[in-house]
């Protein structure tokens, strides 16, 4: 893909970041449990590549606080560095991890990015932005209880959208000639 | 989801919207300092007065000002009860297990509220004043220097540019996905999970293929005059600073100067 | 009386800076099994009418009612009206998203009381009669397809849940003459089956051909209701309103201003034809 249609991409994706949470919000609910805005970072990531999902994961919460007041700005520094690790790991993982198997590649980078933007997340939280308030046990109960449905439809959305999009010739395909493409 | 709330910008004709975003950028970044430093009676006193000024200034009134504080006094109540509940400094009035509230555990609780809620006046009084697109172009423009260590500055400027514009776009988009997918038969609004589950991926596919559409049409566009991307530089659409806002700017400078090394 | 609209007003983002009308006191009745074509220049609060017709926004005032019920009352079952009423929205092929085009076409069943062989039955009627062959077509992407496939893949997604009432918005806008042909003979085939059908069209060739009644709306009020060829025959009032009457019936006009006896009720090609030959045969009483 060319640089262009790249940084296009990941512009698309940055306002995606703004508009998803409000489609979301029109489903009463469905905000806080989905973490939509994960979902064009991380997508961003696995596209574009790491550089580019760091731009994603940087400007989209900023831009979306800036025009819609969500996420709030208590939250928002620590969402920026999770999205940040979120975009970079995405990246990084799907350019280094190859089974040939469309859905395995994108099943093991989702997991692995998300592991570590929580986990590095988690860190910055404790360390910069609200130190000595941070418990293991707090940080662990908030990320992955309340996160954990975010996380399984998360994983269960991201590769579906991936194979609709090369299906309709929108980004190249992964594994070309495999069962069922073009 | 019929209208967007379109941010937190309020055209308006103030002082403050009529200053240069680069100006304004600055000063935010030293008044924050200033906050950060601020250490005394006087001190805290003077960021306050200050604060009030410029909502004055800015011609926000005052509950649209203070709005995001209020989302915010939870948070804030958890800072505060923290720092007065767990402050070994000074003398406990009362002590229970590991929860020592003491005065001195209260005034730190206090000043880091306020300095909190300072801030975010602080920061929403930029952002009602100063348009978005303005914002980008002055962080660019401050960061520009940036570019001499490798960061692709004018890239993301024209990706903060492009997505800004997909965004209303975008919006009409999905709603129309979501009116079109309802009358299918979608139930976005049922209180059953199951149900809401399964709507997700008619609204949340459509969109996603909708926007890369665009995406493509638009790289192809660009492509096709002549854009390569990396190196581009983005033509200065902001003037020259003005004198106000190098008075601004001076103010906002002695301010910090003034908490860092006076008060 | 299937579709009752009673005084119906809409208004989007009241109260803020943003405020239109995009409709204004709208009454109209739209009859079992009629064709009935709107038009109207952009901005004239046709897509506004059919969406509150369907369900899909809630009048500001006035009420809208289908078999005598008010859909907007509380207590109306809004599965009943999906049911019923069946909506095409302009570029449908948008609305694509599942694996396989079975799958697609069938999400309009999901929650519906069929058992899963009537589904299937349902999914096979609707694609054949949108010009597929079913086992070739059902286990494709309908991603992958091409435009004017993934159209009647949408199409057949409507037509699944076998609406009573079928409202299109500008379904032949930017299909070639073709494909508008073969999606024409499509509706006919349903009006004659008893379906009613609400289009928006832009096109008066079409309407000409195939409506009976016309809705005129203009800045959110409702001009003009009656039959096509009453709607037709004024070709002053509809251009005054920027908007087009059908060729046949433009034809006719310009014959007659030539000087030849010519019917002037005509707004199909069918009809024009005949009265060609009529003419041409010399025994046209005009």
């Amino acid at each position: 893909m060319s640089q262009v249609k790249k940084a296009i991409i990941t512009a698309v994706c940055m306002a995606l970041c703004v508009v998803l949470p409000l489609a979301f919000h029109a489903v009463p609910n469905a905000g806080s449990i989905y973490l939509p805005m994960h979902i064009p970072v991380l997508l961003c990531g696995l596209i574009c590549g790491w550089g580019y999902g760091l731009a994603c994961g940087v400007v989209g919460p900023l831009l979306s606080n800036l025009l819609t007041g969500m996420p709030p700005a208590a939250v928002l520094p620590a969402m920026l560095v999770e999205l940040a690790v979120y975009g970079i790991a995405a990246g990084l993982c799907i350019s280094l991890i190859r089974t040939g198997k469309l859905y395995a590649d994108l099943y093991i980078s989702l997991i692995a990015a998300m592991l570590t933007g929580r986990i590095v997340a988690g860190i910055a939280r404790a360390l910069i932005f609200a130190p000595g308030t941070m418990t293991a046990a707090a940080w662990a109960t908030s990320y992955f209880v309340t996160g954990l449905p975010g996380i399984i439809i998360q994983l269960a959305l991201l590769p579906s959208i991936v194979f609709a999009l090369e299906k309709a010739r929108l980004i190249p395909a992964r594994y070309p000639g495999a069962s069922g493409s073009q | 989801m019929n209208r967007i709330p379109i941010g937190v910008y309020i055209p308006g004709n103030s002082i403050l919207h009529r200053l240069d975003a680069r100006a304004k950028l600055l000063c935010l970044i030293a008044l924050t300092a200033a906050l950060i430093y601020a250490n005394s009676l006087p001190g805290y006193g003077i960021m306050a007065a200050l604060t009030a000024i410029l909502v004055a200034l800015s011609g926000l009134k005052l509950k649209a000002a203070c709005a995001p504080v209020k989302q915010v006094l939870p948070f804030f109540a958890v800072i505060f009860l923290m720092n007065a509940l767990f402050n070994d400094q000074g003398q406990a009035l009362w002590s229970w297990w590991i929860f020592n509230l003491s005065p001195a555990g209260m005034a730190a609780g206090a000043k880091v509220v306020l300095k909190l809620i300072l801030l975010m006046i602080l920061f929403n009084i930029l952002m009602s004043t100063t348009a978005p697109m303005k914002i980008t172009a002055a962080l660019v423009s401050l960061l520009r220097p940036l570019g001499y260590i490798r960061i692709p500055v004018s890239d993301l400027a024209l990706m903060i540019s492009v997505a800004l514009q997909f965004i209303p776009t975008l919006m009409e988009e999905t709603e129309m996905i979501r009116k079109a997918q309802t009358a299918r038969g979608a139930r976005f609004e049922s209180p059953r999970l199951k149900e809401k589950a399964e709507s997700i991926m008619p609204l949340v596919i459509p969109i996603f293929i909708s926007a890369f559409k665009r995406a493509d049409e638009l790289a192809l566009a660009m492509e096709a005059r002549g854009y390569r991307g990396g190196g581009q530089q983005i033509k200065k659409a902001a003037g020259p600073l003005g004198k106000s806002d190098f008075a601004a700017m001076l103010f906002a400078a002695a301010i910090c100067w003034l908490q860092i090394f006076a008060l | 009386m299937p579709i009752v609209v009673e005084n119906v007003s809409y208004t989007y983002a009241p109260g803020t800076a943003f405020e239109t009308a995009a409709l204004s006191g709208v009454s109209l009745t739209v009859e079992d099994g009629e064709f009935i074509g709107i038009m109207g220049r952009t901005g004239c609060g046709k897509t506004t009418l059919i969406q509150l017709i369907a369900g899909l926004l809630r009048p500001s005032s006035g009420r809208i009612l289908l078999d005598g019920k008010d859909i907007n009352a509380k207590g109306y079952r809004r599965d009943e009206l999906r049911e019923k009423v069946g909506l095409l929205f302009q570029f449908p092929e948008c609305q694509l998203f599942e694996t396989t085009v079975e799958r697609d076409v069938a999400f309009g069943l999901k929650y519906l009381p069929l058992s899963a062989g009537e589904k299937e039955e349902r999914v096979r009627w609707a694609l054949e009669a949108a010009g597929f062959s079913f086992e070739s077509i059902r286990n494709q992407s309908p991603l992958g397809l091409s435009g004017g496939e993934k159209r009647r893949v949408a199409i057949a997604g409507v037509l699944a849940a076998k609406p009573r009432i079928l409202i299109l918005d500008e379904p032949v806008a930017s299909l070639d003459s073709v494909g508008r042909r073969d999606f024409m003979k499509l509706i006919r085939r349903l009006h004659r089956n008893g379906t009613t059908i609400i289009m928006i069209s832009h096109d008066a060739d079409i309407l000409g051909e195939y409506a009976q009644r016309i809705l005129v709306l203009d800045k959110g009020k409702l001009r003009l209701a009656a039959p096509v060829k009453e709607i037709f025959k004024d070709i002053a009032r509809m251009e005054a309103l920027n908007l087009d009457v059908s060729r046949p019936r433009k034809i006719a006009h310009m014959l007659l201003k030539k000087g030849i006896s010519f019917p002037q009720d005509i707004t199909g090609y069918g009809e024009l034809l005949g009265a060609i030959k009529k003419l041409k045969e010399g025994c046209l009483i005009s």
